[in-house]
């Protein structure tokens, strides 16, 4: 990875970092100001969407690479 | 319905004059009758019609009802799409098998009895493994024999379910069905049909193997149409409800390990139509909306992903993410639409799966599931970290490794635009879809609550891509799935009967040999005497004693007449004395 790479990849998850604050404080601000009137289930809890989408990918993810990978997957074959 | 046209029987009937035509005139006969499939299934209206009496029965080939309706004209839109997509190819099997393997679909959603049903059924297996022959590879041949064998597997099993079910209750309506005894083995057709695991594996087993463009196909008609007969046979199934839900896990956990591409969007459809599964186990009409709808979404943005994928693989001829990177320089087509279809999958706001996918996980809420809902939540995340970022990170950005990309042909690109469009219309218009729903809508899908808690969820498995990129890093690997229990199963059964054979062989046969047959050449000496003493003796005896009479006859016809006259008149003299001393 050269300078460039590794500072555009800096850049990208500053940008992505800065939208999840950003969404965050709007889940917030328009919670406590009365504004979200969502569908029924948890997702009326408070960062409800960021707590699912870091556990939720994060526990496929897991699931995949930690558990499944080490028992289902052989190198090369007819897959591969 | 007097003037309605089937739409399938259209496309089918259509097929058969395929090979008729060539070049252009060949290409306009194909977007002119599956467009006219289209209008048949937009314009058609509702009613009941095609009722044929077979035997004792009676077979109803066009039940057009809003359900019916709503999957006649996403399927046809598909087909429209497909053979856009297909155009540039010149095989006319491929397109004649397309369009029956769509016809056939579309002949399972209008029948309107389980006979009807099975007919289609049966004729969309068939057809749609020509799709996966048609790339004539050995494991493309390979797997479509194993697709084969399970569908006709799964068709045995509705047929019987099918012939209880009539014997117990004396219909062949396709109706609800979940009390009725033969109602087991029709759900188990249905659900190998729907890829529901551990009956999945040959969806991802067949689907990378097949044509390019007859993957487009092969995305949008089996599992629909099977999700189709779920929601009309066996709406509010308590145990379809976490099928569904373990199917939505499912589906995209697998797809994290993939390196095939189309393999890995093929873990997806399973992934998905666990949501529709889920939906139609709910059962509530919010639920079942929720299934058509996602059903009708997913359709066309899957059918663009395997579009996008296609075109990668026709252009460079590379399926896998290890063997890919840097296209979104030569490609930036496909890779914007291709990015489409990936957050409709994803269900970003502003498209179709934003609104389909939403009413399904609406519909566990108001249900108060809240196990179900977090688990469609956490693949709705999962399907985001393969989909949407995974395959299109080391696809069309990574490393280059030299590969020389272009856009596709323009057809392709045509109707991955349209594709597309539709995805962004009906995530934009959602009055669009509900329009076409089985019941009535009033959902709201765009509140300042959902919108923001959906883009929480996306971003934050964005992250989760951010930190893990290097661990999802794909390698050229095998991943074993349910299929192996099979390819293991059938492995056993050659060893077995080969062992067996061998069994047979030296016990069976061998002791027969020895116990028997040396005892019969032990006899042979006397038999072979026997034969040539009483055998050819007596063969020998009556040739000379022939011999001898035809030489005495010979003396006697010496050509004089008054010698026969005498001879005639003792011979009569001898039977008159005769007849006299009986009488």
């Amino acid at each position: 990875m050269n300078a460039t790479q590794g500072k555009t990849r800096g850049g990208r998850a500053r940008w992505l970092y800065g939208a999840l604050v950003l969404l965050a404080a709007i889940d917030l601000a328009a919670r406590s100001a009365g504004m979200m009137h969502g569908h029924a289930g948890p997702e009326n809890l408070p960062l409800f969407g960021l707590a699912a989408g870091v556990a939720g990918a994060g526990l496929v993810a897991g699931v995949a690479k930690l558990i499944l990978a080490p028992l289902l997957t052989r190198e090369e074959g007819p897959h591969a | 319905m007097p003037e309605w046209i089937h739409p399938g029987l259209l496309l089918i009937g259509g097929a058969l004059l395929v090979p008729a035509f060539r070049g252009t005139t060949r290409r306009a006969w194909l977007v002119a009758l599956t467009a006219g499939a289209l209008a048949a299934a937009l314009f058609g209206g509702e009613g009941t019609g095609g009722a044929v009496a077979f035997l004792d029965l009676q077979l109803i080939f066009g039940r057009a009802d809003r359900l019916a309706n709503a999957f006649g004209i996403v399927f046809t839109l598909m087909a429209l799409l497909g053979i856009i997509y297909s155009l540039h190819e010149e095989d006319a099997t491929g397109h004649q098998a397309a369009l029956v393997y769509a016809g056939s679909a579309l002949g399972a959603v209008y029948a309107g009895d389980l006979v009807t049903l099975f007919l289609f059924w049966e004729l969309m297996a068939v057809s749609s493994v020509v799709l996966i022959w048609g790339k004539r590879e050995p494991a493309s041949l390979a797997a479509g024999y194993r697709y084969l064998l399970l569908h006709v597997a799964g068709g045995a099993s509705l047929l019987a379910g099918i012939a209880v079910h009539y014997k117990a209750t004396g219909s062949l309506a396709f109706e609800a069905m979940a009390g009725s005894p033969g109602a087991g083995l029709i759900l188990a057709g249905f659900l190998l049909n729907a890829a529901v695991p551990p009956l999945s594996a040959w969806l991802t087993d067949a689907y990378p193997e097949a044509t390019v463009t007859g993957a487009v196909f092969l995305s949008a008609f089996t599992t629909k149409t099977a999700v189709y007969a779920l929601v009309r046979g066996f709406p509010g199934t308590e145990l379809l409800v976490w099928m569904g839900a373990v199917m939505a896990l499912y589906g995209v956990v697998f797809a994290t390990l993939q390196n095939d591409a189309r393999r890995l969007l093929a873990y997806h459809i399973v992934s998905q139509v666990g949501y529709m599964v889920c939906g139609v186990g709910l059962g509530t009409e919010l639920a079942l909306n929720g299934s058509v709808a996602h059903a009708f979404a997913h359709i066309l943005y899957k059918g663009l992903l395997f579009m996008g994928a296609g075109a990668v693989l026709h252009v460079t001829g590379k399926r896998l993410l290890s063997d890919m990177g840097g296209l979104h320089r030569t490609m930036p087509l496909t890779f914007i639409l291709y990015m489409v279809g990936a957050l409709s999958i994803s269900a970003w706001p502003l498209t179709s799966g934003f609104i389909s996918k939403s009413i399904i996980t609406a519909a566990a809420g108001e249900e108060h599931r809240t196990a179900v809902f977090l688990m469609l939540t956490a693949a709705s995340a999962g399907t985001f970290l393969s989909v949407g970022l995974k395959l299109p990170w080391f696809m069309f950005f990574g490393e280059g490794r030299g590969i020389v990309g272009r856009e596709p042909p323009r057809n392709m690109r045509t109707a991955m635009v349209m594709a597309a469009l539709l995805c962004i219309l009906i995530g934009v218009v959602p009055a669009s879809l509900y329009d076409i729903l089985p019941y009535g809508m009033t959902f709201h899908p765009y509140t300042v609550q959902h919108v923001v808690s959906s883009l929480e969820l996306l971003l934050g498995a964005a992250a989760v891509f951010l930190l893990l990129r290097r661990a999802l890093t794909p390698h050229r690997s095998l991943t074993l799935d349910t299929d192996w229990l099979y390819r293991a199963g059938g492995g056993l059964v050659m060893s077995l009967a080969r062992g067996l054979g061998r069994f047979v062989e030296e016990k069976v046969v061998g002791t027969a040999h020895e116990s028997i047959l040396s005892g019969i050449l032990r006899l042979a000496p006397a038999v072979s005497a026997a034969n040539r003493w009483v055998i050819d003796g007596a063969v020998d005896g009556v040739a000379r004693g022939t011999g001898a009479i035809g030489l005495g006859l010979r003396r006697l016809q010496d050509g004089h007449l008054h010698r026969y006259l005498w001879i005639m008149a003792a011979g009569l003299g001898l039977m008159l004395l005769a007849a006299g001393r009986y009488f």
